[in-house]
């Protein structure tokens, strides 16, 4: 690859991928996104086909009462006392769940032969890391995040 | 220059025949939830004026803007207050105030969704109310069904007692010409019976499952309410300006000022308090904001639902469905009255109770000189209050209220489903109307 070609993401996409699968519990997400420093991770079914992702912000959610999470939910929490127990319990009652309820599915993707302009533009308006399905049967090939471009610039000086 | 001619029909078709297949497709739409309602009104408006039937000034002077301006006005009130924190300092208050039992927060957050609906909209109610009741419930590891109920009754139940309850008596109100004082004393005293004749319902279904530990109960009891309060200085201008606004509906009746007027002068009152002193571009931010939150599409849905109901006036069908109405009861005020307090919970349990209150009023209006007159049919229309208001809590589709706690509901992974909702609504709806019934008999004709 030279800085002169039409780069489409296959040229840059991490593959493969880090992944956790819809009967990954709770506890497994959580220990992954420690593990590597991820915000989020693609979700697949057992045929490697791309499902959803399972975020930060999404686990985070689940330390949450539900009523506050919640589309139209409670925003003024100014009144409420809560204790790290409370938060404990939360969790511990969510932690042994498979992620499938827990994941988003509205994920926009980009395919190997996308122009890598798509990806970027994604990682603008939306994510931070970007999963690359094929075209054919959304089988979850690669990642793109703003690391694995900066990382194929450097390559191609 | 010739005189004025009547305009011409589409087809030269009969306008009753043409206005009533406008109406009645309108309606259908209306049904069929196929298409927005204000979208469908303003089609069955427009197709009244296309066709004919009606020019666009009858259309424009059928529009009753005082009911326009009440909305308007309180909608902006509301929108205010709201920002305060006032809804979930009340409900917190009160939780605490019931040490955090079970039992009494069904009771009194049953009772304070009542009185809030009664002066702000049951919809603005909810939305604020149920987050908080769901937090509490949460915290207390009971089933929410018990205070989801209650608090979809009372919502209905409580906006019946007031001029600025429920949009049915805004319309009601201000067609007949019956005043803010006139709806608490006559429905005030009845709406309190009804409630708690509803609240003993849910308590002898749901008390004995309404327990908790208390470890949990003193985890709310941790809660504090003042915190609640995110602008203690637009709480106490918004409560004085509504405090005004209530002084000025029942004051307004002796200098013929009405509750339009009223309310949206305590609107701009309020706005006016809201921003002054901040600088030009955060006036208008916040001004714009206000505005924007306003339900546009409800205040075009009653405009245009006006002149709908202005166009099957003027074709003489309202006249004639009254004369059917006479025929039914054979002009016996008391029959009349029943059965319009029936007909009106029947239809209100299941279509929107908006649209068919306003058709009622100019039917209603026709039939007065047979039963006596104006003044002596005042029965008739605590009759269409009470069954329109009361109706709602009938069906799932009842209210918007229902659908919105039914929503929250459902996302907090307690679905309410239709049928569901008719075990419960059905002999709440049943049981209120008999007992509204029952005072309407003992009032005006015992």
């Amino acid at each position: 690859m030279t800085t002169t070609d039409y780069v489409q993401c296959s040229a840059i996409m991490h593959s493969p991928p880090t992944r956790l699968y819809l009967d990954s519990t709770v506890h497994e997400a959580i220990e992954l996104l420690i593990e590597h420093h991820m915000y989020n991770v693609p979700v697949v079914d057992s045929k490697d086909i791309f499902v959803g992702e399972i975020s930060v912000r999404r686990l985070t959610g689940l330390l949450l009462p539900v009523s506050l999470r919640m589309e139209q939910g409670l925003k003024n929490t100014s009144f409420m006392r809560e204790t790290l127990g409370d938060i404990r319990q939360r969790l511990g009652a969510v932690s042994d769940n498979p992620i499938g309820p827990y994941i988003a599915t509205d994920i926009t993707v980009v395919y190997p032969d996308s122009p890598l302009i798509d990806a970027l533009m994604l990682l603008y308006h939306k994510y931070i890391r970007i999963p690359v399905v094929s075209r054919a049967d959304r089988r979850l090939v690669g990642a793109i995040s703003l690391i694995t471009l900066l990382r194929s610039l450097e390559e191609t000086d | 220059m010739p005189g004025a001619e009547a305009p011409d029909i589409l087809l030269g078709l009969d306008p009753l025949w043409l206005s009533t297949g406008i109406f009645l497709a309108t309606y259908a739409l209306l049904i069929s939830e196929r298409v927005h309602r204000t979208v469908a009104a303003m089609l069955g408006a427009g197709m009244m004026i296309l066709s004919g039937i009606i020019t666009q000034d009858d259309a424009f002077d059928g529009v009753d803007f005082n009911t326009i301006s009440l909305l308007t006005g309180m909608m902006i009130l509301v929108g205010i207050t709201q920002r305060t924190g006032i809804f979930q300092f009340v409900a917190v208050w009160v939780v605490k105030k019931a040490r955090a039992s079970p039992k009494g927060i069904l009771l009194l957050l049953a009772t304070v969704t009542a009185v809030f609906s009664a002066f702000f909209d049951n919809v603005t109610t909810v939305l604020l109310i149920v987050p908080v009741t769901l937090l509490i419930v949460e915290k207390l590891g009971v089933s929410p069904y018990p205070f989801l109920f209650a608090e979809i009754f009372a919502s209905n139940i409580g906006g019946t007692a007031t001029l600025i309850g429920d949009p049915p008596n805004i319309m009601i109100g201000s067609a007949v010409g019956l005043t803010f004082t006139d709806f608490i004393t006559e429905l005030g005293p009845i709406i309190v019976v009804i409630h708690l004749a509803v609240l003993a319902v849910l308590y002898l279904f749901w008390g004995s499952q309404l327990t908790s530990s208390a470890q949990a109960r003193a985890s709310v009891m941790a809660f504090d309410a003042r915190s609640s309060i995110t602008d203690t200085r637009l709480l106490r201008q918004s409560l004085a300006v509504m405090a005004l606004v209530i002084a000025g509906f029942i004051a307004g009746e002796h200098f013929e000022l009405q509750s339009g007027s009223v309310a949206l002068g305590g609107a701009a009152l309020l706005m006016l308090l809201y921003t002054i002193g901040r600088g030009g571009r955060e006036q208008t931010a916040r001004v714009q904001e206000v505005l924007a939150e306003l339900e546009w599409s409800t205040i075009l849905f009653f405009m245009c639902l006006f002149m709908m109901v202005h166009g099957l006036k003027a074709s003489g069908v309202l006249n004639l469905l009254g004369q059917q109405l006479l025929e039914m009861t054979g002009g016996d005020l008391p029959a009349t009255t029943f059965l319009t307090l029936w007909l009106a919970a029947i239809a209100s349990a299941v279509i929107d109770n908006v649209p068919f209150v306003a058709t009622m009023i100019p039917v209603l209006q026709s039939t007065a000189p047979e039963l006596g007159g104006a003044g002596a049919t005042e029965p008739v229309w605590w009759a269409l209050s009470l069954g329109a208001c009361l109706g709602g809590n009938g069906t799932l589709v009842g209210a918007t209220a229902n659908i919105i706690v039914a929503g929250f509901a459902e996302r907090a992974g307690y679905p309410i489903s239709f049928s569901r909702f008719l075990l419960m609504g059905v002999p709440v709806t049943l049981l209120s109307v008999t007992i509204a019934g029952g005072y309407l008999y003992l009032r005006h004709f015992s």
